[in-house]
């Protein structure tokens, strides 16, 4: 592909303006900060700017686009976790700054539960769940087979699930609390 | 009493023949909470109230609060699917911030380069 032909014939840059909003929603997702997000989305779009000649043509560009931002994230990821001797993850995992959402209250604590998830399993969440990605496509960008990508996804709504469980408290006070609070 | 039994860390409430006294209440918050064989609770709280009423009703055929385990989880999976889905699209729907527009114009002007040192893009995918 070149610079002037784009994924789609409108222009490499076009192109990349119209997926930088999927890639900062998956940035967010994965890293829980916006911030970081921020700039692993910077550093992609540097990245596929320079690297336009390895898409291939017909592919999902969104998707390519994933996979550069995911080995990126991958990269940070494994750095940050032997300079913080945080071999589990779990310094990472509370390293979060969710999104604030004023009368959202049940969404701070679902992202919050969301950074919790193994990195694996919260990117084949968040690929599958909420991309719109199918199972082949997601399993392309992890480097898995889709087998995998599916079972990592039922780990993860289980893992989810009980996390979610393990809040209920603050669910109880939050949007359904409201929900019930108009039915006396 | 329900009050109490809700700031307990063992707080449950059994939905089953008992289950009238606080049903009320749990109403209110549009919740329930069920007891499993396993003791662990599950939170219903991821329905609506009319959801939670008809979930009510068929947990009552139940003995002991036993939960059809496929139900629940289908509930829970629905919520979760909608708060990934919400997650993501609240995101999405943000403007395209000032300074990937002003990065792109560079990169097109080629103004700027890879820092010394930065990964080859040859290797990304």
């Amino acid at each position: 592909m070149t610079k002037e032909e784009g994924a789609g014939g409108m222009g490499m840059k076009a192109e990349l303006v119209s997926a930088i909003p999927a890639l900062r929603a998956f940035a967010v997702s994965l890293c829980g900060s916006s911030d970081r997000a921020d700039d692993l989305v910077q550093e992609t779009l540097v990245k596929a700017w320079v690297g336009m000649n390895s898409f291939t043509e017909g592919t999902n560009f969104t998707a390519w686009l994933f996979t550069i931002l995911r080995n990126i994230h991958y990269s940070d990821y494994r750095k940050r976790r032997r300079e913080t001797a945080d071999p589990d993850g779990l310094l990472a995992a509370r390293m979060v700054t969710p999104a604030a959402q004023p009368g959202h209250m049940d969404f701070v604590d679902f992202n919050a539960a969301l950074q919790k998830l193994p990195l694996d399993q919260r990117e084949a969440l968040i690929l599958i769940g909420a991309s719109g990605l199918s199972y082949d496509e997601a399993a392309e960008i992890c480097g898995c087979a889709p087998g995998t990508m599916k079972s990592r996804v039922n780990r993860a709504r289980n893992r989810l699930a009980e996390l979610l469980e393990l809040d209920d408290a603050r669910v109880g006070e939050g949007d359904f609390a409201n929900a019930g609070a108009g039915i006396d | 009493m329900v009050n109490k039994t809700r700031n307990s860390p063992s707080r449950s409430v059994v939905v089953g023949p008992g289950h009238k006294e606080q049903s009320a209440d749990n109403d209110l918050l549009g919740k329930i909470f069920v007891r499993r064989e396993s003791g662990r609770r599950l939170n219903l709280a991821l329905m609506e109230r009319s959801g939670s009423a008809k979930f009510s009703d068929c947990s009552s055929d139940c003995s002991e609060g036993v939960q059809p385990r496929s139900a629940a989880a289908g509930l829970l999976g629905e919520h979760i699917g909608k708060e990934l889905r919400g997650l993501y699209a609240e995101v999405v729907a943000q403007p395209v911030p000032e300074r990937f527009l002003e990065l792109l114009n560079k990169l097109e002007a080629g103004t700027i380069y890879l820092e010394d040192g930065a990964p080859n893009p040859e290797g990304s995918d």
